[in-house]
């Protein structure tokens, strides 16, 4: 009981002293400090945790149940160079943000943000804590799809999410997991582009450009049987598993040259 | 109730977007950069115009379809650029004469040094007499004339899809575009070209906010829409906020464009790796290589791409003309088979092919000639297949499907993966911050004056540069990749450096104007483009404000 009551005592006054760390070296990253005050050895993540989705395989992270301590969570290994980001979220929640990089893949970064640190911290004395990104989708009929929660190595501030399903509503949400899913951030959605050619029997709409009305009832100009899947085939970009042996369509590349775009 | 469109004649959209990054280096007399912009005027614009004004001479029924670039614009009417153009004109003449003199005793190789000379000597004619340095005049008479339909395109030509996580900088960057379009041709443009044809959803409705009343996508942004398009690419669709989107056919488009299976890579045509700034010692090479002595393209290439192991076949200009004739034939047979197809022959059709405008003359040398012959041959023809204008496909099809398209560009893969790749992907962080700071300060100091206007509209003019497609492209390509970073760097470097003097209230007017006169693009600018109220409409789950 005493122990007890000596480890929550011990805990609740370190917390200021905790954020107060947290928030000085926020502030060494606005000033462009790449090192944070001082490191610890890397922190092991979760377990069952697996390669990080950028494909990077040495960055398993091995099963170990410990803390993410506070100066490597949010170190910046892959950030942009320094005095790009000068202004940094300041005590205010971080953000995410999705980017469709193509129908199934999506590239992901989020800025933490001193609350985001001093949540990290708060949860390091409990059990496994680490990032993750809970990842929603609904098909175009409003179908759930898949939930799954990514996991992501510590200090990372981007990943690229893959096997994402086309043309599905995608809601990612940065948090931290255990055995639950704790959100940090407020969920950002995004529509993935189509990739296939689904017809359905959906009967089009015509609209009068003068009047802007839609005009109904015109069968004899618009067959949909006229629709040529030739032309569309032809036109559809290549499928994702032959991306990487397509070439680029246009001229060799020339660094001597005028830039060439398509 | 039953509707009909009249009978009408099968068009052909032939769309050209000219563009070229901001490269202006006042503060170094010789910028190897800069000379992206010499070379597509002297290899693409000059040859352009050219062709378009002789065949509104000799009246031939022309309608193409052209977007230029408000970075291009700025430079084209850029006193410092077109005085530096012209001395670089100066310098190919000096040094074409001097290949001919070299060449005295190969007439086979120095025929070719006198065709450059003679060409470079007709073009500085051209730019300084005929049109007096202002292509932008000559591209507005050809539009008066209805020769061309100009076009708008992005301020900076961002990849907008890539930016609708922050609204007001999508929307910026297109009303900035049609702002400069006006300023430079004085009226509003009808369509606006999407840089790297990039659509997503978003876009519509800051499109139409700015007045735009068409666009163009990649065909599978098309084919792809929802529902599905009935009549596939041969007629535009109409989105539910009331933009036409035409359709670009990718097939037609790559034989024009291919080196691997299109009509650029035939033997006959003149290769563009052989040039003489990397063939001769560089002795022979003074007069035209920069201070620095560094090696360039000169524009002097003497070889086709014929070579036979090894062996350097001379070029032949009549042999090529001759073969660009042949293959302008054959795509004006395909356009019409490709029109016919499938379609009855009392139902309205449209084909749109659309290229990078410095593709002709630049890349493919010939490339104007076959230009000149498809619009000529086509006019000749008695199929009843016509170049049309987008306005005038719309007109001839006043009724269209509602339909939204599907995001796409015309990159690698057809979508985003070429500018979102491990070379790049560290710059969209920054470029993010960057752009809701800017946002907020434009909404902060809205009745900002003086110095601090100046600061506000020049942070806003770096942000927009920093958004260029081209940057990331660069990276990913791996072509002139130091200079692009260096360049998407330093737009954010100077504008974040602008945004914290604003906040500490200490402005330094020399730095300030120092930074003035280095990115002086978009001369009206205001900063308010970023503080403007956008319809509900145009904000997207991923870009609430904040």
């Amino acid at each position: 009981m005493t122990k007890d009551w000596l480890r929550e005592w011990s805990q609740i006054l370190s917390a200021p002293l905790r954020l107060v760390a947290a928030s000085l070296d926020a502030t060494l990253r606005i000033l462009g400090e790449d090192e944070p005050l001082e490191r610890s050895d890397p922190a092991p993540g979760p377990k069952n945790a697996t390669q990080c989705p950028d494909g990077d395989a040495s960055l398993d992270i091995p099963v170990t149940r410990r803390a993410v301590t506070l100066e490597k969570v949010p170190e910046r290994r892959e950030a942009a160079p320094a005095g790009l980001g000068a202004e940094r979220p300041k005590g205010v929640d971080g953000t995410t943000t999705i980017l469709p990089r193509s129908p199934e893949t999506a590239f992901v970064f989020w800025t933490p943000g001193t609350a985001w640190m001093a949540a990290v911290h708060e949860r390091s004395g409990g059990p496994v804590a680490h990032l993750g990104l809970r990842l929603r989708s609904r098909g175009p009929e409003s179908a759930d799809i898949s939930e799954r929660i990514e996991p992501l190595r510590p200090g990372a501030e981007h990943c690229y999410l893959t096997g994402l399903p086309a043309g599905a509503h995608v809601e990612v949400t940065l948090g931290l997991c255990d055995d639950e899913f704790h959100p940090v951030n407020a969920p950002v959605s995004l529509r993935m582009p189509h990739r296939s050619l689904s017809r359905r029997n959906t009967t089009p709409r015509w609209r009068d450009q003068k009047t802007g009305r839609d005009v109904t009832g015109s069968v004899s100009l618009m067959d949909p049987r006229s629709i040529s899947p030739r032309d569309l085939g032809r036109n559809l970009p290549p499928q994702r598993e032959t991306t990487a042996r397509v070439t680029v369509d246009s001229p060799a590349p020339n660094p001597r040259g005028v830039p060439a775009r398509e | 109730m039953s509707f009909c469109v009249p009978a009408s004649p099968r068009q052909v959209v032939f769309a050209l977007h000219a563009h070229l990054p901001w490269v202006r280096h006042p503060g170094q007399e010789e910028h190897p950069e800069e000379r992206w912009l010499f070379d597509a005027i002297t290899d693409t614009y000059l040859p352009l115009l050219d062709r378009l004004g002789r065949l509104r001479d000799d009246g031939v029924p022309t309608r193409i379809t052209l977007s230029l670039s408000p970075t291009l614009l700025g430079m084209l009417t850029d006193p410092l650029l077109q005085s530096r153009y012209m001395r670089h004109l100066e310098r190919l003449i000096l040094f074409a004469d001097s290949e001919v003199g070299r060449l005295r005793h190969e007439p086979q190789w120095q025929r070719l040094a006198v065709m450059y000379r003679d060409t470079f000597r007709e073009e500085r004619r051209m730019y300084a007499d005929r049109f007096g340095g202002h292509l932008v005049a000559a591209f507005r008479d050809l539009a008066e004339t209805g020769v061309v339909e100009l076009v708008a395109t992005a301020a900076a030509h961002a990849l907008l899809p890539l930016h609708t996580t922050c609204p007001e900088v999508t929307a910026a960057q297109i009303d900035l575009g049609v702002e400069e379009f006006q300023r430079h041709f004085g009226w509003a443009p009808a369509g606006f070209w999407l840089p790297e044809c990039g659509y997503s959803h978003e876009l519509d409705a800051p499109l139409s906010a700015a007045g735009i009343r068409w666009t163009m996508v990649e065909g599978h942004g098309l084919a792809l829409a929802r529902p599905a398009p009935a009549l596939g690419l041969r007629a535009p669709v109409v989105t539910p906020s009331g933009l036409a989107v035409l359709g670009r056919d990718r097939g037609l488009a790559r034989v024009a464009w291919s080196t691997s299976d299109g009509y650029p890579g035939s033997p006959e045509y003149r290769d563009f790796d052989s040039d003489v700034g990397f063939e001769l010692p560089l002795e022979a090479l003074r007069r035209i290589l920069p201070a620095s002595q560094e090696r360039v393209p000169t524009g002097l290439k003497y070889q086709s791409l014929g070579n036979i192991e090894d062996e350097p076949r001379p070029y032949d200009p009549d042999q090529a003309h001759a073969t660009a004739s042949t293959h302008a034939r054959n795509f004006v047979s395909r356009c019409a088979e490709w029109l016919a197809s499938e379609n009855p022959p009392d139902r309205p059709s449209s084909l749109v092919v659309a290229y990078d405008a410095e593709l002709f003359g630049h890349w493919w040398y010939e490339g104007h000639h076959w230009l000149d012959q498809v619009v000529r041959q086509m006019a000749c023809e008695q199929n009843g297949v016509v170049l049309a204008t987008p306005s005038e496909v719309l007109t001839a099809a006043p009724v269209l499907q509602v339909a939204e398209p599907a995001a796409s560009t015309w990159g690698e893969g057809g979508y985003h993966e070429p500018w979102i790749r491990g070379e790049n992907d560290w710059l969209y962080r920054p470029l993010q911050d960057a752009a809701h700071r800017m946002v907020r300060l434009a909404r902060k100091r809205h009745d900002a004056t003086s110095t601090h206007l100046r600061a506000l509209n020049q942070a806003a003019r770096e942000i927009l540069l920093a958004q260029a497609s081209d940057w990331p492209l660069m990276m990913s390509r791996g072509t002139s990749t130091e200079y692009a970073i260096g360049r998407a760097r330093g737009h954010l470097v100077d504008f974040n450096a602008i945004a914290d003097a604003l906040e500490s209230g200490e402005i330094d007017l020399d730095w300030l104007s120092e930074i003035e006169s280095r990115n002086s693009a978009f001369p009206a600018i205001d900063f308010r483009v970023f503080a403007r109220e956008l319809d509900a409409t145009n904000k997207n789950e991923n870009g609430a404000a904040r």
